[in-house]
């Protein structure tokens, strides 16, 4: 697959914000154009081939390399093409994506997918806080779209999400899917404290909650529910570890939070503490 | 043409467009799917009177079914959009919903839908829940086995129906074997329903009755008991005749069925008492699609 190769010369001293580069908006854009690209490092602006050594051409490929820890907004606003980046990302990968793919071969900083519309996000590694969380000063978080976390994710994944799939193979940090409207969040591993705090509604599935669950969730039983079946056909290429599911393994079912709507649910495959 | 000492006619079967939609039905076992596809296909042999054909296209392994479990899939033809979509959701209703354990898909990707889920979901009565995943929209209704699930619309395709064969004999058992033997050759196949108890019927009509208001009435033409009495079609000898309704998701597909049902009646020929096979057909002057018998058995 064509398309442009960014590699960073050296670790960056500050944040850079990259926002602004995706296959699309470089798909007409020649070497030299590229390259004099102004971009965000800190406070002030640097061009672009000051920080990158740049190959390859126009193509629905972008691939970024380097100690990449420190770029910011990698794929924001993405709406088609491919953007693969061989390093850890930094804060706000995906966020407001909504169509196209963005693949992390290393870990990713907070506020991952935050507003996220569709498309799909594939994190190798882990994922920091606020994973498909709502961006600074949104009302909602994600609203449609795919994250795939092959690592743990931090505090507050899910958060105010909407709509759209966020699947975790390891463990989830505190409060996940805290204050939920709708959507899944999928967790091979086990949830920190307050999971699903003043959700409203949506999903929230997991090995276990190691801290329990808030007490405004009532527990509805262990149930045989034929959407997991579901989720877990539809899902399986992206998350194996959900396959038990497709037989119809009984989870243990919380329905909350009843300080809110109410109409959210916890499922456990192991004993609610 | 005669083939195996069988005469096949030099005449067509009359189609019609229709529109249809694949329903797949899951179950936790292909036992119940069947009997909640066996019911939502009931009472569907004719739009004439039961506002759609239905039939079982085939069961459908764990591994290619939405949720990993046994399940069915249905087609159903009705002849306008609108029809079919009220057949579906009281179908899809009385049937599946009621049937326990059940989930129900829809089975055609296509641009154009007919609503389900998102009018099935109001017997959830407020407690419902959708979920969508990988831009599908599903709804969970609880009942009292656990969830109805079902996908909120199902994809909709402008199709065929009414392809069609009339087998002719010696008498009525071996017209029977026969045509059995075409339906089993006939239900190997893909994107077809034959919509008829047995995928067979023995009542073919034609249009209009000697009495007000009937639409359809008996097809005197074929019926040997009225040989003499009629214009008969049936010559001496020929003392049973039945017929096979095809319904195909394409043209390509009612002409393959009818051709593996020819086929498979050569097979039997004038030893298995088939003396000749026919096909209805209103002139040419009502449905669009004209299938003729010699060009597809060649």
């Amino acid at each position: 697959m064509e398309g442009w190769k960014l590699t960073l010369r050296n670790r960056p001293p500050l944040p850079v914000e990259v926002g602004c580069l995706s296959p699309e908006t470089l798909a007409h854009a020649s070497a030299a154009k590229l390259e004099r690209i102004p971009l965000w490092l800190g406070r002030r602006t640097v061009a672009l081939a000051d920080l990158f050594r740049v190959e390859g051409g126009p193509g629905p490929l972008l691939v970024l390399a380097g100690a990449c820890e420190r770029l910011d907004g990698i794929g924001r606003g993405l709406v088609q093409g491919e953007i693969r980046v061989d390093a850890d990302a930094g804060y706000g990968t995906g966020a407001s994506q909504s169509g196209g793919s963005i693949h992390i071969t290393g870990s990713v900083g907070d506020h991952a997918a935050a507003g996220m519309r569709g498309g799909m996000l594939t994190i190798e590694g882990g994922a920091g806080s606020f994973l498909g969380g709502p961006p600074p000063g949104a009302r909602l978080g994600m609203r449609g779209g795919l994250v795939i976390v092959r690592g743990g994710a931090g505090p507050r994944a899910g958060e105010r999400m909407r709509r759209g799939t966020i699947l975790i193979t390891g463990d989830a940090g505190d409060c996940c899917g805290a204050r939920m409207v709708a959507g899944t969040v999928a967790v091979g591993g086990g949830l920190g404290a307050s999971p699903g705090l003043r959700m409203r509604r949506g999903t929230i599935l997991a090995s276990r909650a190691v801290q329990g669950i808030p007490d405004t969730f009532v527990q509805t039983g262990q149930t045989e529910l034929t959407i997991l079946s579901l989720l877990a056909c539809r899902l399986r290429h992206a998350a194996p570890w959900l396959a038990p599911l497709i037989t119809g393994r009984p989870m243990r079912r919380a329905s909350g939070d009843l300080a809110v709507d109410g109409r959210g649910e916890i499922l456990l495959s192991e004993p609610i503490a | 043409m005669i083939v195996n000492g069988v005469v096949i006619e030099d005449t067509f079967a009359e189609a019609f467009g229709m529109r249809a939609t694949r329903l797949v039905i899951t179950a936790d076992s292909a036992a119940w799917a069947t009997r909640a596809a066996e019911s939502l296909t009931g009472f569907a042999t004719s739009v004439i009177g039961c506002g759609c054909e239905a039939g079982i296209e085939r069961l459908v392994a764990p591994a290619e079914t939405p949720d990993g479990r046994p399940g069915v899939s249905v087609l159903i033809f009705a002849v306008n959009s609108a029809e079919l979509a009220k057949q579906v959701l009281a179908r899809v209703g009385q049937s599946v919903l009621t049937t326990a354990g059940s989930a129900c898909y829809s089975g055609l990707d296509t641009p154009d839908t007919i609503p389900l889920g998102r009018s099935l979901r109001f017997f959830g009565d407020g407690f419902q829940a959708s979920k969508q995943i990988l831009g599908r929209r599903y709804w969970r209704v609880p009942v009292m086995d656990g969830e109805f699930l079902v996908e909120d619309s199902v994809g909709m395709v402008r199709a065929v129906g009414g392809g069609n064969l009339l087998i002719l004999g010696e008498s009525r058992a071996e017209v029977l074997a026969a045509s059995e033997h075409a339906v089993a050759a006939i239900r190997r196949l893909p994107n077809v329903i034959l919509p008829f108890p047995g995928g067979i019927v023995r009542s073919g009509s034609k249009v209009g009755a000697r009495y007000k208001g009937l639409p359809a009435s008996t097809n005197d033409a074929y019926c040997p008991s009225l040989k003499g009495v009629v214009a008969s079609r049936l010559e001496p000898g020929i003392e049973s005749v039945l017929e096979i309704v095809i319904d195909g998701l394409t043209e390509e597909d009612v002409a393959a069925a009818m051709r593996a049902g020819i086929l498979a009646l050569c097979e039997v020929g004038a030893a298995g008492g088939v003396r000749r096979i026919g096909a209805g057909n209103y002139g040419g002057k009502l449905g669009p699609f004209q299938f003729r018998l010699r060009e597809i058995a060649s």
